[in-house]
């Protein structure tokens, strides 16, 4: 009669080991990576990276109600920039020295910002910058 | 006779700098940028000096280069821009992004057109120079 061999202990070993890993499982990344990737998307595309900030506007003239403030100076907008108050044309720089050589209760008038056929908004948005910075508190934009 | 079973060669790809690098542009975006619904009109914002902070709950008129006019992002008419906002209660305030070269006479119709609802507090966003 053959004997039974012996249990092998490499076998025995081994399958102390197999039990082992089936305890510890690794962990799947995937769904993880796939809700990263989603949200990273949606980031992507709903976000906006402009830094706006905020300056009033007022309008005057006829549709408010009046055909100007009295006392008021009018600085009609040229394109480049170019501000033209009564006789004097000056740029935004120049508009500014042009304010600090004129007195406090001047300043204190309120301006009318005209914008002249070419003028755009970058050029009215520089002239009332200027006037902003020269000292001129109130600044209205003239409707036609 | 046992087939030794052949262990497999191929190295396995390590994903995980992959997903460090996700997680890094997500904190990224997630910090850099503020969300905001996109809007109908492509618009070159005006730069200016102003440091005044938008006020968060204001009505958004945008006017593009070609004076076609948005509110809050959906392409509307100025008539029913008008009747939008002086149906609004309470007034809001109105907040409006021009394209930098758009004719600054188009800004004035719009502007009228605002007050004419009723709105008195208008504001204009800008973005600091470059």
């Amino acid at each position: 009669m053959a004997r039974k061999a012996p249990p092998s202990r490499h076998l025995t070993s081994v399958m102390h080991i197999r039990s082992f890993v089936r305890a510890t499982r690794p962990v799947a990344l995937t769904a993880l990576v796939d809700v990263v990737f989603i949200l990273l998307f949606f980031f992507m595309l709903a976000s906006s990276y402009l830094d706006w900030r905020s300056m009033r506007l007022g309008v005057s003239g006829a549709a408010a109600g009046g055909a100007g403030e009295v006392g008021s100076v009018h600085v009609r907008v040229g394109p480049g920039g170019d501000a033209i108050v009564g006789s004097h044309r000056l740029s935004a720089a120049g508009l500014v020295s042009w304010l600090a050589e004129q007195g406090e209760g001047y300043r204190a008038r309120p301006f009318i910002v005209e914008p002249v056929a070419a003028a755009n908004v970058q050029d009215v948005v520089d002239v009332m910058d200027a006037l902003a910075v020269g000292g001129v508190a109130t600044v209205s934009l003239l409707s036609q | 006779m046992r087939i030794p079973r052949q262990e497999s060669k191929v190295a396995s790809l390590s994903t995980l700098p992959m997903v460090n690098i996700a997680f890094l542009l997500l904190i990224f975006f997630m910090l850099a940028g503020t969300i905001e619904p996109p809007s109908a009109l492509t618009i070159d914002p005006p730069e200016s000096v102003a440091d005044g902070d938008p006020d968060e709950g204001a009505v958004i008129v945008g006017i593009n280069l070609d004076g076609k006019v948005s509110l809050d992002g959906i392409a509307v008419s100025l008539t029913k821009l008008r009747e939008t906002l002086a149906a609004r209660t309470p007034t809001p305030t109105v907040a409006v992004r021009a394209d930098a070269t758009l004719n600054a006479s188009r800004l004035v119709h719009v502007l009228v057109q605002i007050r004419e609802a009723g709105i008195r507090d208008v504001h204009l966003h800008t973005i600091p120079p470059r």
